[in-house]
């Protein structure tokens, strides 16, 4: 954040990224390599410092953008974009996390459930992520959505869901989400095409797939949309050459094992647009499910 | 302590004879200290060998078991605080918990696994062993009694803890600790002991070191003091101060050294001096006369050999008893030394001889005068028992001028000695080399007399006794003839003295004794017309001091079936003299037999007329002497013509000797002399010759009377 900011920044030079987080701390830990790379090559433009702030919802994050606490957002497309329209941070370039510039959430559960298609899901917990979440939560949501299935939220697990609908619980962690399917805490759970890999391993064999979301790419930079000029450009001409030193590939590597930054091959609005839209599909969805209910 | 150490004499024989020492003396090759230091320490390596592995193994238990009470509280506590996680299967949570047993130091894994196995995280974001099922018999167990169980392997240390609610089993955990703390510890604690006991071991052998030698350095020194005293360095004392046994054995060392050398100086005083009188012996003097010879060959100085001899010894010793000769010879060697220079020696060789050394004479005079200083200092009687006692002492000198062997020197002067002895007593002779001839054939006739016995070299001869009145023969005097195989005739006079001197004298005479008897007996029965005669025999000093010499003659007589009465034995007025008391008792012992008992050579000696009522005395030999002198002086002849008028006054027979002339027969029957013996009438000759002259008629002067 330069000088001449004021707002709600702290004073002298500091550049600070933010996430969401609900374990602030390991949050932290990972982010933190990278305010530090940040800020020593932006010392020319007097920045001493860099800071990681760790917010625990879209709407705190996008507040805090807004008052300039947060300076770049890093994170997949749905919380970029919903900060984004809330705080008027633009989405800047691409993050390559874990080797990966894309990806898409896939729905499954246990092959010996029964279950066979979203459809056999009413009257089922399905398990998301994160509120927040891209993969765990939007596109899975968004995909039994297009399957014409009523969701219900519930409080937890432990639940149970209407016979006509699909009750969905966050487990707030991925692997959580694999272990509840696998322990039938659940019926079905989203994960992200390369999580569900990793964390299936070697009990693959006990799942079945039974949807595939629309891909979407995997991490976005947004940086904070009243940031100076010189700010924006000197931080982007960082990050994308982040790969090119020994230094710099490694902390792309402490942070959460990333390639590289890049910039959007087509612009970030037509590689984010799909997204946007099914953003805007999944609220108007949600309202008239819940105007439905409302009058039955 | 002090430190013990070794006094002797300055330059002490150690080095002297150290070729001389034994073997078993030298210090040992592996040391008392050595030995008993290496025992200790041996002992010490093994004590606190066997005390650190136990004390390592305990250490190593009790570090271990620490670690297994922390790992099953920790265990037990994640079990407890993670129940819920378990209950919701909160992977995440239960990642974080396990992430942070895992932050602590000697965690080294995590899981946690379902109530099949399985397990759910390690804690870790990527949790390899995701799924991965742990069949091992512990996972079953702990899932089936819902217990905690630990497991000690080489490196690690796993707590697997069922996690349970109520009576349903949720799953577990299970924690690995790294043993390498555990490792580190005891390794620590090892290296402490084993330094520890270093320093214990090397403080202990200092110790035992510094002990061990505390008793090895006094040994040490006493071996040396051993030593020295075996090299013969008495003078050696051992200085230990170390207040314990090893100082009273010292002492004890010390006071027999002590007791050693005493002992040993006693003995070679002993050995070299006379124990009598305290004077030097031979040896001593053989070995201060070889100094002064070497001293006087270089010198040209002159020195002296005295030798002594006391004249009348052997008188004393057998009248007076051996206590009196003892203090005779104690006060002889006083006077001696009063007699000399301090720088001279005396020494006693023996018996009554004493040697004198002088040195650094100027000339031969010199020797002669001291040896007549000798001889006045030694006239002054000497009382013993009350008695006065007249001695006088024979002295040979040998001059170291012409000997250089100190035992020939002293052998000269002996001879010296023996020649003024013979020449009668109270003499004093120089050795000259015409004594070593005379010595030479005195050895020779000694040797042939002891062989003249055997090989019956003797003869006798004898002389006739006639009754001058009637001028018949009474009786026969025997007389000893030695006739030697290469020399002839040997006179008496040569040899008796050297027969007398060596002893043989006593054999020689016995048998003169035997055959008289025995040649008598047989004459007489072979001549039955002859009166019965008188055999006279000469018996010598030394025969008469033997105190079996009456069973001698008793012998011979009852051998030879010679009536006692017949039998005359001749001795000496000095015989008699010089030895009253035992001649007494063998003259009571004779005169009881019946034996006739005839002083010869009357007249001569100093005080006869004495022995006349001391002695049963039956003839008296009236000496040549007065005989010869009838010729001459008128005086003589009146002694002569008193001696025969008292023998007949007391009852005594008289003979007279030496009758050679007829005028000497006239006078002496002219004083009425009964009895006489001489060449005038027959030389000494054999018997059968006497046997002849006495059957002829007799050609007598005067009647005969009967001398027995």
């Amino acid at each position: 954040m330069a000088g001449e900011q004021a707002v709600g920044a702290p004073p002298g030079g500091t550049v600070s990224i933010g996430s969401i987080s609900l374990t602030p701390q390991e949050e932290t830990e990972a982010f933190q390599p990278l305010a530090d790379y940040l800020a020593m090559r932006m010392a020319p433009l007097g920045v001493e410092r860099g800071r990681v702030v760790i917010a625990t919802t879209m709407a705190d994050m996008a507040a805090r953008m807004k008052r300039g606490e947060v300076d770049l957002f890093i994170d997949s497309p749905f919380p970029a974009l919903f900060v984004s329209n809330l705080s008027g941070a633009k989405p800047t370039l691409r993050r390559w996390k874990k080797g990966r510039v894309e990806y898409h959430s896939v729905i499954f559960a246990r092959k010996d459930s029964g279950i066979a298609s979203l459809g056999d899901l009413r009257g089922k917990v399905v398990a998301f992520d994160e509120e927040f979440s891209t993969s765990g939560h939007l596109l899975p949501k968004a995909t039994l959505l297009q399957q014409g299935l009523r969701l219900v939220s519930l409080a937890d697990q432990r639940s149970a869901a209407p016979p006509d609908a699909v009750g969905y619980v966050f487990s707030n962690d991925d692997e959580n989400t694999m272990f509840w399917v696998l322990e039938r805490r659940v019926a079905a759970g989203a994960l992200d095409n390369q999580n569900f890999e990793v964390l299936a391993g070697q009990r693959m064999g006990e799942l079945v797939v039974l949807a595939r979301s629309i891909t979407v790419p995997r991490h976005v930079v947004v940086l904070r949309g009243d940031l100076s000029p010189r700010w924006v450009s000197a931080i982007k001409e960082i990050l994308v050459s982040m790969h090119l030193s020994d230094e710099g590939r490694t902390v792309l590597r402490k942070f959460e094992r990333t390639t590289k930054f890049d910039r959007f091959p087509g612009g970030p609005e037509a590689a984010l647009q799909p997204v946007r839209d099914l953003m805007r599909y999944v609220d108007a969805e949600l309202s008239r499910q819940s105007r439905q209910r409302q009058q039955p | 302590m002090s430190t013990p150490s070794l006094a002797g004499s300055p330059g002490s024989a150690s080095s002297r004879k150290r070729a001389a020492v034994s073997p078993s003396l030298r210090p040992p090759r592996v040391g008392l200290r050595v030995r008993f230091v290496g025992a200790i320490s041996l002992l010490a390596v093994v004590i606190v060998t066997v005390v650190s592995a136990i004390e390592i193994r305990r250490d190593r238990q009790e570090i271990l078991g620490e670690l297994v009470r922390k790992a099953r509280a920790t265990a037990s506590l994640v079990a407890v605080s993670a129940t819920d996680d378990f209950a919701l299967l909160d992977i995440k949570q239960l990642q974080g918990t396990l992430a942070n047993l895992r932050r602590q130091e000697d965690v080294v894994s995590a899981y946690a696994f379902n109530p099949d196995g399985r397990i759910l995280t390690d804690g870790t974001r990527e949790n390899p062993r995701r799924h991965q099922v742990l069949d091992d018999p512990v996972t079953q167990q702990v899932l089936q009694t819902g217990n905690a169980v630990v497991q000690v392997g080489e490196n690690l240390l796993e707590v697997t803890q069922a996690v349970v609610l109520g009576d349903q089993r949720l799953g577990g955990i299970r924690i690995g600790y790294s043993l390498q703390g555990v490792h580190a510890q005891v390794r620590t604690r090892r290296e402490r002991s084993i330094v520890l006991s270093l320093v214990f071991i090397v403080v202990a052998l200092a110790l035992v070191w510094q002990l061990a030698g505390a008793v090895t350095r006094p040994l040490a020194v006493m071996l040396e003091g051993v030593r020295a005293i075996a090299e013969g360095d008495l003078n050696t004392r051992l200085r230990v101060q170390t207040g314990d046994e090893l100082q009273v054995f010292a002492s004890a060392f010390n006071e027999m050294t002590e007791s050693l050398q005493e002992t040993t100086e006693k003995l070679t005083h002993d050995a070299i001096h006379d124990a009598l009188t305290g004077l030097p012996n031979r040896t001593l003097f053989l070995d201060r006369l070889q100094h002064a010879v070497a001293r006087a060959a270089r010198s040209g100085t002159l020195s002296a050999v005295l030798f002594l001899d006391a004249d009348g010894f052997k008188i004393i010793n057998d009248s007076l008893g051996h206590g009196a000769g003892d203090r005779f010879l104690q006060d002889l060697a006083q006077r001696l030394q009063g007699a000399l220079r301090p720088s001279d020696t005396v020494a006693r060789l023996g018996g009554d001889e004493f040697a004198v050394l002088l040195e650094d004479l100027d000339r031969p005079g010199d020797a002669l005068q001291l040896a007549q200083r000798i001889q006045r200092q030694l006239e002054t009687p000497f009382t013993l028992g009350g008695q006065e006692i007249f001695t006088s002492t024979s002295i040979g000198i040998a001059l170291s001028s012409g000997q250089s062997d100190p035992a020939a020197l002293l052998r000269d002067a002996d001879t010296a000695m023996y020649r003024a002895k013979t020449a009668g007593k109270g003499r004093i002779q120089i050795f000259d080399e015409g004594m070593h001839i005379d010595v030479r054939r005195l050895l020779r006739l000694q040797t042939d007399l002891r062989r003249a016995l055997e090989r019956q070299e003797f003869h006798l001869a004898y002389q006739p006794i006639l009754a001058l009145a009637s001028g018949r023969v009474v009786g026969c005097e025997a007389l000893l003839r030695w006739r030697h195989p290469t020399d002839g005739h040997i006179p008496p006079r040569d040899f008796i003295p050297v027969a007398e001197e060596t002893g043989l004298i006593i054999p020689i005479g016995e048998w003169v004794l035997r055959e008289a008897c025995r040649q008598m007996q047989q004459w007489q029965r072979a001549n039955p017309g002859l009166p019965p005669m008188t055999v006279s025999v000469n018996v010598a000093r030394r025969q008469f001091a033997q105190p079996d010499f009456p069973f001698h003659v008793e012998r011979a007589l009852a051998q030879a079936g010679w009536p006692p009465q017949q039998l005359v034995l001749e001795v000496t007025e000095s015989t008699v003299m010089e030895q009253a008391d035992i001649v007494a008792r063998a003259l009571a012992r004779l005169d009881a037999l019946g034996v006739r008992l005839a002083i010869d050579d009357f007249g001569t000696g100093h005080s006869a007329l004495s022995l006349l009522h001391r002695f049963p005395i039956h003839v008296l030999k009236i000496d040549r002497s007065f005989v010869r002198s009838l010729d001459v002086p008128a005086r003589s002849g009146a002694i002569l013509r008193g001696l025969i008028a008292l023998g007949e006054d007391i009852g005594v027979d008289v003979i007279v000797e030496g009758i050679e002339t007829d005028a000497q027969l006239a006078t002496l029957l002219a004083m009425g002399c009964p009895f006489g013996q001489g060449y005038l009438f027959s030389p000494p000759t054999t018997l059968e010759a006497i046997g002849a002259m006495a059957l002829r008629p007799a050609a007598a002067t005067a009647p005969p009377s009967n001398p027995a």
